[in-house]
């Protein structure tokens, strides 16, 4: 219900919800208080203008134009709202008992076909026919567009409840043998009853309009009877002299209609919120640096923060990530270690709720000196830093051909022609081992497998030989014999041009097979930075048991799963982020704790390693 | 498994042997036969269901025709000429045989064909609305793309709701009022254009054209600016932003390819919709296209006229929405594979 609330504190939703009170009160308190005014004719003040008593004027026949409109709201909402719910609640009946057939799907694939007919078949012609078969009148064309607007609700219904159908709790009561309609009532329609109420809103606020179209086109109401149509169609036929008695219920028309669409818009929107938070200020971005051409990224103290609707949240919190020439460098962790936001806050990437900050963020400057607009700023980074991505089918483009796409970054900074880019794709998929490579450029990602499109990301990160290649997750959505061959192309492509690599994974066996060095994230920091062939040994605590729990290096046979969740990055703790969770916790891990370096380019974030190294530095840490 | 480091092997395994262009002709005869027998069948539904329009009238509608006054030969001439005097099931037969060669019958209020009137009015109903989905999709895309494009980062509050408050109020704005005030603006106080009929060819298109547009425009305008944030939330997008393009290249050649398909989808609709549906905005401005004609055949109950308008408009919306999957298959070669 707060929820509820909230959705109407915007300006606009509190002037809508106002607009809507008063013609409620107009459609109640309109006949006792404004009914003579609105009937009786009064010849001798006829076609009035507008004045304090008669907003509006008066018609032919001295009626207040006002009066009738206030009148008539009544009747005119009631219509709305008949055709509007009437048509929502018989869509809604249709649309699931379509998605019930699951039995029949011939029957049930006709069914949905003659919907899609009949969504196609425009609103009003059907509305008009119906008011030819049945005669003119303000009943009919409130059954002709309550009929007009049942497949598109019925539509919505099917498509929503199709979902909900295949849901466990409906299957279960399918089993206990419960007939349908009691299912229909009982499991299906409270959990579309949202979505149908905001499209039974919509319908109303279309419907509106659509029943004073038939009025004004004389199909709807017939005289004496009068609604918002009728009273604007006679407003309109004198328009030149006395534009107030249309523009008065025209007013009222578009001003009633918009309401109801923009609450029926701000309930469904609440329904399924994305909403769009920008972040709390601009963001730290990469310095170029000349001089030292050996580190190819540093970076100082970076941190993340993410604006969200539930305040913000820093996932990443002070990682210190220096890239030399040459160098593959992992990152692992769990999901939620913040590993992946890193390499996205280093590529640029993040969404823009995102804030990155970092004490020092450096890059080899460009040869053509210090980037100075937006323009060769671009350049820069298109040269230096590559990407790839995990999962290749949604990170290509499905309608442009790949070899464009492979090639696009080096038209637009390196201003190749149409054919140098292509044979430049050409060249950079066959370095990516991708046979028949003049072929395979003018086809579209959906014609490749999923490997194939893996090296296809590839070829498009390495297009323009950058200094540095972020990978991530690169292997994680490839079976196992495809990952192999992926990981030796990375290894191969290091090797062959010395483009250093960051690479990002779950999986401490793949990492050891293919890095230089590795670092264990855990809850937005850096808990251990070791040398890869020194993975075996770790020392920080939550290594070890992600080790534990790796099967895939041959030591280790037992898998012992980790207790225990990883941290909310919404509430971090204040000391070590694994201490919930750590077998060997004591009070002094409430303490920050920091890297210390317990040997050669070995450092840890334990209270434990730092023992160690105080009381003696051979001292072997206890397995 | 161990891993082969130095020269990985080369992956021959899916390069499809054979030409792809002949595999991508194959997929589009079978995706264009499976469009037209669908299209064959619900011309056949159209049909049948415009035959029976008759049949449903309550009572007789011979007599609802004429009235209560009629003599009983007036009456027995009016039913031999709908035909109510043979069986149903011939009356169908000669009614879809009629239809097949083109022959919609008479009027029987001008002792006019049918599918001549038929055919002279088509071409302006058909004028109007590609004019009014044109004007819908370029309006739409254009400003739907860029208030999309500028509050996708949630910055510009300001903009984001005098958008969705100015585009809801026009979307509520009724075709007869607008094209009202259109007339009462443009043509009798500045004078700039014409106030009725199609005699002054391109002027007198803009304003109808205008007033059938606002409304489908500005819904299909909020459309497209969700549509723009989905499609900023793609993968591809992003992948887009690793290639550091300028943001007018990334919005021109990954987002608005991707908005344009369901903007596209919608315009089919809309299209469909302003073909039958621009009956007010004709009436308003005496447009001489299929809509005045149906309201006019409408009030004198001229049943043959309804039924022949509302069958032919009825195929054509189907026709255009085959078109229209064409088109879409085209632009996203994906779903051709759709088993649909």
């Amino acid at each position: 219900m707060r929820n509820l609330l909230g959705t109407f504190r915007s300006v606009p939703s509190i002037a809508a919800l106002i607009v809507l009170v008063l013609i409620l009160f107009a459609a109640i308190f309109g006949e006792p208080l404004f009914g003579d005014a609105a009937r009786n004719p009064d010849v001798l003040n006829a076609e009035l203008g507008p004045s304090l008593a008669q907003p509006f004027g008066t018609d032919q026949l001295g009626r207040d134009v006002f009066a009738r409109t206030v009148v008539s709201a009544g009747p005119t909402l009631l219509r709305a709202l008949l055709s509007g719910l009437g048509a929502a609640a018989v869509g809604t009946v249709l649309g699931v008992a379509i998605s019930l057939q699951r039995g029949r799907p011939r029957l049930q694939s006709l069914a949905q076909r003659v919907l899609e007919t009949s969504l196609a078949f425009p609103a009003l012609l059907t509305a008009i026919f119906v008011t030819a078969v049945l005669g003119s009148s303000g009943s009919a064309a409130t059954i002709g567009i309550g009929l007009a607007l049942i497949p598109g609700l019925a539509r919505l219904a099917q498509s929503m409840s199709a979902s909900i159908v295949e849901r466990d709790f409906v299957r279960a009561a399918e089993q206990l043998g419960l007939r349908r309609p009691k299912i229909l009532f009982r499991e299906v329609v409270p959990n579309l009853a949202e979505t149908m109420v905001t499209a039974a809103a919509s319908a109303t606020a279309l419907a509106l309009i659509a029943v004073s179209a038939l009025s004004f086109l004389q199909l709807g109401v017939q005289a004496p009877d009068f609604d918002w149509g009728t009273v604007l169609a006679a407003g309109l036929s004198r328009i030149y002299s006395a534009p107030w008695a249309a523009l008065g219920p025209a007013a009222f028309i578009t001003v009633t209609g918009a309401s109801i669409a923009y609450l029926a818009d701000a309930i469904g929107r609440r329904a399924n919120r994305r909403a769009v938070i920008a972040a709390t200020g601009p963001s730290a971005r990469p310095e170029a640096v000349t001089g030292d051409d050996d580190i190819v990224l540093d970076v100082r103290g970076l941190s993340v923060s993410f604006a969200t609707p539930m305040g913000e949240v820093t996932p990443v919190r002070g990682v210190d990530l220096t890239v030399r020439r040459g160098e593959i460098v992992g990152i692992v962790g769990e999901s939620g270690s913040g590993k992946s936001v890193t390499s996205m806050a280093i590529a640029e990437l993040l969404p823009p709720n995102a804030r990155v900050r970092a004490d020092r963020w450096t890059m080899v400057a460009p040869a053509e000196g210090e980037p100075a607009d937006a323009a060769s700023r671009r350049r820069w980074m298109a040269q230096r830093i590559g990407v790839v991505f995990q999962d290749a089918m949604t990170s290509l483009n499905p309608a442009m051909r790949v070899g464009r796409q492979i090639s696009e970054s080096a038209r637009v900074h390196r201003g190749l022609g149409r054919s140098e880019a292509q044979a430049l794709a050409v060249e950079r998929l066959g370095e990516v081992r991708v046979a028949a490579p003049e072929l395979r450029v003018g086809q579209f990602p959906h014609e490749f497998s999923g490997g194939m499109r893996q090296r296809v990301v590839i070829a498009t990160g390495m297009i323009n030989h950058p200094d540095l290649l972020i990978a991530d997750e690169p292997t994680t959505a490839l079976d196992v014999t495809v990952q192999d061959e992926v990981l030796a192309l990375l290894r191969h492509l290091n090797r062959q041009d010395g483009s250093s690599i960051v690479f990002i994974s779950h999986d401490l066996a793949v990492v050891s097979e293919l890095c230089d060095r590795v670092l264990v994230m855990y809850g937005g920091t850096i808990v251990e930075e070791l040398p890869a062939d020194q993975l075996a040994e770790p020392q920080h605590p939550y290594t070890r048991a992600l080790l534990a729990a790796s099967p895939t290096l041959d030591t280790v046979q037992h898998l012992a799963a980790i207790p225990g969740n990883p941290p909310d990055p919404a509430m971090y703790p204040p000391g070590c982020p694994f201490a919930p969770r750590c077998p060997h916790v004591s009070d002094r891990c409430a303490e920050p704790v920091s890297l210390v370096s317990v040997g050669t380019g070995h450092r840890v974030a334990c209270v434990l390693a730092a023992d160690d190294r105080a009381d003696s530095s051979d001292v072997e840490v206890p397995a | 498994m161990s891993v082969a480091v130095g020269e990985p092997r080369v992956s021959v395994g899916d390069v499809r042997a054979g030409a792809p262009r002949a595999v991508g002709l194959r997929r589009w005869a079978r995706f264009i036969a499976r469009r037209a027998a669908s299209l064959l069948v619900i011309a056949f539904i159209l049909i049948v269901a415009t035959f029976f329009l008759v049949r449903l009238i309550p009572g007789d509608p011979a007599a609802r025709l004429l009235g209560d006054t009629a003599t009983p030969d007036a009456y027995e001439m009016v039913r031999e000429r709908l035909g109510l005097d043979e069986p149903v099931l011939s009356q169908l037969v000669n009614y879809v045989g009629g239809v097949v060669r083109f022959d919609l019958g008479t009027s029987l209020v001008s002792d006019f064909s049918v599918a001549q009137l038929i055919g002279e009015r088509l071409g302006r109903s058909m004028l109007l609305a590609g004019a009014g989905t044109a004007l819908v999709l370029l309006t739409a895309m254009v400003g739907g793309v860029t208030v999309g494009v500028m509050t996708v980062t949630g910055r510009r509050r300001g903009l984001d709701n005098s958008f969705t408050v100015s585009t809801g109020l026009l979307g509520s704005v009724p075709e007869y009022v607008l094209a009202t005030v259109l007339v009462l603006v443009f043509g009798i106080w500045l004078g700039w254009l014409p106030v009725a009929g199609a005699d002054a060819g391109l002027r007198s298109l803009i304003l109808p054209a205008v007033a059938v547009a606002v409304r489908p425009a500005a819904t299909l305008a909020r459309i497209v600016r969700l549509e723009t944030f989905e499609a900023f939330s793609q993968d591809f997008v992003r992948t887009g932003r690793s290639k550091r393009l300028p943001t007018i290249v990334l919005v021109a050649r990954h987002v608005v390819p991707n908005v344009l398909t369901s903007a596209l989808t919608m315009g089919g609709v809309i299209l469909g919709s302003l073909l039958g549906g621009a009956v007010v905005v004709e009436t308003v401005f005496a447009w001489p296209g299929l809509g005045t004609a149906l309201i006019t055949a409408v009030r004198a109950s001229d049943y043959p006229t309804i039924q022949g308008i509302v069958l032919v408009l009825g195929i054509a919306v189907v026709l255009l929405n085959t078109i229209i999957d064409l088109v879409l298959a085209a632009l996203d070669p994906r779903r051709l594979q759709d088993g649909v």
